[in-house]
């Protein structure tokens, strides 16, 4: 079985407030892509900063986000196109905008393919952040950034297997000790994306 | 000739149709999209009105809705473009400084990647350039914003696919 299918096996069986955890927990990753792009941008995000609020609230709640449409319908608004925007974390952003966009849908419909999405849009971002240039590998032949990429893949891939690991460890219903554990996971992860290269 | 392309796509532009739509019936509108996908929409536009050069229309704009509707959600925020050559290789390229693996996947025999910075078409006609192919065509996957056709027609490449109003 490839990796992919393993984690999308994996994040299958969990329960729905884990399966969203998941979704969260790889989410924080993706932020700081979106902190930094707005800083520079002034994009406002504070839609998806109220998301991540009501997220947190949802799996301490056991109830998922509070369904609200319009704070979807905001998220995708704010969605940085890449047509619009030159900044060089304009995908990154992007992808970690639409990850909330997914966990609040997932949220309201329970569809397991919006979390496979978050997955998806987590590697999506490894990936092309290996394959973009960078000043540090200047003479990078398109064969070297597709190992380079792959392997960037595989990392985050393996980080997503360890986090789906970890939710399941967790009690069925998160109290107060389950929700701790889940905020140290969460805050202290490194980021996506490695940007001393940057 | 391309003003022909043009007043053509514009008429029969189902993706323009069904935006149109939307704004009285969302739902509605998104699960057409959902389920057809721009590109097939353009084909099958193209198809129906059944003019000599709209078969040619019909191959580039569906591969190109073929290909973004791996996509997701992201087919919103991201363009895709096919770039025709004259070589017959036809080049993928998008509005990000690469293809995402979802779309490095879609790619057959004859149809190559184009990595670069900027909008899909002027990256995916640079592109070819670069590869010492002749680009005929472009195809994209959300409607061609002005500066890319004007970059289009100045560089005497035909836009095989709606443009931004």
């Amino acid at each position: 079985m490839l990796m992919k299918e393993q984690r999308c096996s994996d994040v299958a069986s969990l329960p729905f407030n884990k399966q969203l955890a998941a979704g969260v927990l790889v989410f924080e990753r993706m932020l700081p892509s979106l902190i930094v792009f707005s800083r520079d941008t002034g994009l406002d995000i504070s839609c998806y900063e109220r998301a991540r609020e009501a997220a947190w609230l949802g799996l301490r709640n056991g109830t998922g986000v509070a369904g609200d449409r319009a704070l979807n319908e905001e998220c995708l608004m704010r969605a940085p196109d890449t047509e619009n925007f030159t900044h060089k974390l304009t995908s990154y952003a992007l992808n970690a905008a639409l990850a909330m966009s997914e966990i609040l849908e997932f949220s309201v419909d329970h569809g397991l393919r919006h979390i496979k999405h978050v997955l998806e849009l987590a590697t999506d971002s490894a990936y092309l952040y290996a394959m973009s240039p960078a000043p540090s590998f200047p003479a990078r032949s398109e064969f070297e950034n597709r190992k380079i990429g792959e392997r960037m893949i595989s990392e985050e891939s393996r980080r997503q297997q360890e986090d789906i690991d970890f939710v399941r460890r967790l009690p069925d219903r998160f109290d107060e000790d389950a929700i701790s554990l889940l905020r140290t996971r969460a805050n202290s992860q490194s980021p996506l994306l490695p940007y001393h290269r940057e | 000739m391309q003003q022909q392309f043009e007043d053509k796509l514009h008429r029969f532009d189902l993706g323009y149709q069904i935006e149109k739509f939307g704004e009285t019936h969302p739902e509605a509108a998104e699960a057409i999209t959902d389920t057809l996908g721009v590109g097939l929409q353009i084909g099958l536009a193209a198809v129906t009105e059944g003019g000599s050069e709209l078969p040619e229309l019909a191959v580039a704009a569906s591969r190109v809705g073929e290909i973004a509707g791996v996509l997701g959600k992201t087919k919103d925020f991201v363009t895709i473009a096919v770039t025709e050559t004259e070589e017959g290789v036809n080049v993928v390229s998008s509005s990000e400084t690469a293809l995402r693996p979802a779309v490095q996947a879609m790619l057959k025999e004859g149809e190559v990647g184009a990595t670069g910075a900027g909008h899909a078409e002027v990256t995916g006609v640079n592109a070819a350039r670069e590869m010492g192919l002749t680009p005929t065509g472009v195809a994209a996957s959300r409607p061609v914003c002005p500066s890319c056709a004007a970059f289009l027609r100045q560089a005497g490449v035909r836009i095989l696919s709606p443009l931004k109003y």
